[in-house]
């Protein structure tokens, strides 16, 4: 009997709780949604604008629509999809799904569920394939053509509506700093000439092998005129490990040319200070897994981590890959139609043996856990004051920036 | 590249133009007028259809081709400090954000490719959140044109750029497609184009491809990111090139000492069944005063925008800037009256704290 009116008791509680995280979930996304000191005719404003891209952009989304699904396990969202191949074929983002417990099940149409398996999993591009069982659904075709900077973008809901759009906002590129090639020098900050002076030579380095020395001064890659150490990182940036480069280099004796074998960039431990880390996070969740992928297109869209997954079009409905990550406030990432086949062509690993290596993780993420709850502004002074603290963090953040200095201080 | 020193001319000696004529008649009719033709030209792009979105995307395209080599990234080896620029003329004169080069002598400046020569930092004015800096090699660099600020509304189409999280050779720096917002206060205005560290000091195009503002800070929502206006920079032109430094970096618009003001006092009296900001008092050789504007006065629309309170009269005065001119309609025992009110500048009319 105790025990009964216990449970009752405890059901209750949970109702109860369940309902106030609820409501300081929902104060809470009002209150990201602020803009201090917008007028009224400023918010309707924008407010009509935002519906009017989306009825223009709905239309073209009917095909693509089709291929894209939404991963569920249980009750929970955890992901998109998108079909490809013969139809019975679903990509999405492995980190997004490997910790489900239970059976995954899609959703194709915004109606009927599937049950599918994880077939393959490809966890360097953090990417799983899942295995349709039943009737084949819809696949996408994919376009190969090379978007341009501010080339628009969109992702579609599976209901065919637009989960985010946005524009390229850098050229595909391998964000995978090993994958780089790697001189191995770095150079003295103090040197106000022109080209490097080498501060360090690296052990083991192509460019130790080539007898470059500390204190040489390169001036020109392939001829290419080199002003610093940046213009230097960024002349071999287009360049493959292995590859041979032409360096001009000046010595106390005179100039000569070396050749010299780019080397693999080593793995350097990825601290970006924790303010930008702050900085990243302010706009909502990002994905656990987001910036290891060795082809991914830049873009300013902003889905929920759990809409990641599902295929992205241009304005002509080509569809050009897929989303793989919400990296930060600023950033997504566009998996591109060329790598997904690539990979595809390849066997996935299986998905215990993937389950044993957990995926790249940068660190443990709360995109999972609960949101940070700000206790609700009651009045336009709190939330105005409240803003303009962040604003003042903000501002310190901004100013004391930034890290890529690390490379700098490293140089020194 | 970006040849438009033509245009750039051109556009430089029409505000030379409009400031001789503003000085001489000192008549705000005239900048009225010349803003309203602007405001014209600047035409905001509705998107009714595919086309119109395929007409943006074109133009979007173009700006980023176009704009992305004058976006530059400064570093700063003194602070430590890694912020974003954009060049303004052929000589390479850069506009910037005060915070960036707050405490810096030179500045390391990068283009998107790599190539690093030496600036010499202007001056700064730290209320506005605006800066110059100048490239020390001479040369011809590659620029983008300064356009108007003033004109945008929300709702208009706006590209960003900077050097997000500071310069990475790997990349260039990323485009950012969004539109403004909310237009001050002051100077200020707010676009959802996202920003993040190392954007500071980047530019804020508009579709023609022209600098209409300067990343400065963000809030926490993805729509909150707030970029100096380039009219700001315009109006303290000669005194940034000089290489003077004045004013406070103050993310609190209300202390800000460019603050619009009226010169009223008031808020403590909000009577049930009146709409509008009741006057408590009105501060001597304020605008008010000038403008006949008295105690117990009850100013119910600001621009013919209706308001219910006083801190609603203040948020709209507050978006406006020092030396606009603003029309208030107020009740007052003898009946209704409109009476327009040149705003003033908080620190002009209450000296320095």
């Amino acid at each position: 009997m105790g025990a009964a009116k216990l449970n009752n008791f405890s059901q209750k509680m949970k109702t109860i709780l369940c309902f106030c995280g609820l409501l300081l979930t929902s104060l809470w996304l009002r209150a990201e949604e602020d803009i201090p000191l917008i007028r009224p005719d400023e918010r309707r404003a924008i407010d009509q604008q935002s519906d009017e891209m989306k009825e223009v952009i709905e239309p073209l989304l009917k095909d693509v629509a089709k291929s894209a699904v939404r991963v569920w396990v249980g009750n929970r969202r955890l992901a998109y999809g998108t079909v490809v191949g013969d139809g019975r074929k679903i990509v999405t983002k492995w980190s997004e799904i490997s910790r489900a417990k239970g059976a995954l099940r899609v959703e194709a149409g915004g109606a009927e569920l599937r049950a599918v398996t994880v077939s393959g999993v490809y966890e360097n591009e953090d990417l799983a394939v899942l295995k349709v069982e039943g009737e084949p659904l819809p696949p996408v075709k994919w376009s190969y053509e090379k978007p341009e900077l501010g080339t628009f973008l969109v992702a579609p809901q599976p209901d065919g509506r637009p989960a985010a759009y946005g524009v390229v906002s850098v050229l595909e590129r391998n964000l995978r700093d090993t994958d780089k090639a790697f001189l191995g020098v770095s150079g003295d900050s103090d040197y106000r000439g022109n080209g490097v002076k080498l501060w360090q030579v690296s052990a083991g380095s192509g460019a130790e092998e080539a007898g470059l020395k500390v204190g040489d001064v390169i001036i020109k890659v392939n001829d290419r005129a080199i002003s610093g150490m940046l213009e230097l990182k960024n002349s071999v940036i287009g360049a493959k490990p292995g590859e041979q480069v032409k360096l001009r280099i000046l010595k106390a004796d005179g100039e000569l040319d070396v050749n010299v074998v780019l080397g693999n960039r080593p793995a350097t431990p990825q601290f970006s200070g924790q303010r930008l880390e702050q900085m990243e996070r302010m706009g909502g969740a990002i994905s656990r897994v987001r910036d290891s992928f060795s082809a991914a297109i830049q873009t300013d869209m902003r889905m929920q981590p759990n809409q990641v997954g599902g295929p992205v079009v241009d304005l002509k409905g080509g569809v050009l890959g897929i989303t793989i990550a919400r990296a930060d406030r600023t950033r997504s990432f566009v998996m591109p139609a060329s790598k997904l086949e690539e990979l595809l062509k390849s066997e996935g690993k299986s998905p215990a043996l993937a389950q044993l290596e957990k995926p790249a993780e940068r660190e443990p993420v709360r995109s999972n856990s609960r949101p940070r709850i700000v206790p609700a502004p009651s009045t336009n002074e709190e939330q105005m004051s409240r803003h303009l603290d962040d604003m003042q963090r903000l501002m310190d953040h901004m100013r004391t920036e930034m890290e890529g200095l690390e490379e700098r201080e490293k140089n020194r | 590249m970006f040849h438009l020193d033509y245009w750039q001319t051109r556009t430089r000696c029409d505000f030379a133009l409009i400031f001789e004529i503003m000085k001489d008649f000192t008549l705000g009719i005239t900048g009225i007028l010349i803003i309203l033709a602007l405001a014209t030209l600047q035409a905001r792009e509705p998107v009714r259809d595919v086309k119109d979105l395929l007409n943006l995307e074109s133009q979007v395209k173009e700006v980023s081709r176009k704009a992305m080599p004058a976006t530059v990234a400064l570093l700063a080896d003194e602070t430590g400090s890694s912020g974003s620029g954009v060049i303004t003329t052929a000589d390479g004169l850069i506009l910037t954000a005060a915070h960036v080069v707050q405490g810096v002598e030179e500045v390391l400046v990068v283009f998107p490719d790599g190539e690093e020569v030496r600036g010499k930092v202007l001056g700064a004015n730290f209320s506005k959140d605006i800066a110059m800096v100048q490239i020390s090699k001479k040369g011809v660099y590659p620029f983008a044109a300064m356009g108007a600020s003033k004109v945008l509304a929300a709702g208009d189409w706006v590209v960003a750029m900077g050097h997000s999280a500071g310069f990475d050779a790997a990349r260039t720096p990323p485009v950012r497609f969004g539109r403004v917002v909310s237009k001050g206060p002051g100077n200020f205005l707010t676009t959802d184009c996202t920003l993040i560290g190392g954007d500071s000091g980047g530019p804020l195009f508009d579709l023609d491809g022209k600098i209409v503002g300067i990343n400065s800070s963000i809030g926490f929502s993805l729509k909150n990111n707030n970029h100096a206006g380039v009219d700001g920079i315009r109006q303290d032109w000669d005194r940034l090139k000089a290489g003077e430094a004045w004013g406070e970096l103050q993310m609190n618009p209300f202390a800000n000492p460019d603050l619009p003001v009226l010169g009223l006092v008031g808020g403590t009296m909000q009577f049930r069944g009146i709409r509008g900001a009741v006057v408590g008092g009105v501060s001597p050789r304020s605008p008010a005063a000038a403008a006949g504007i008295r105690a117990g006065d009850v100013i119910v629309a600001v621009d013919s925008e209706r308001i219910q309170t006083f801190k609603e009269l203040t948020v709209l005065i507050a978006k406006r800037e020092a030396g606009d001119r603003v029309k208030l309609d107020v009740q007052r025992e003898s009946g209704e009256a409109q009476i327009m009110v040149t705003l003033a500048r908080m620190d002009d009319l209450y000296g320095s704290r």
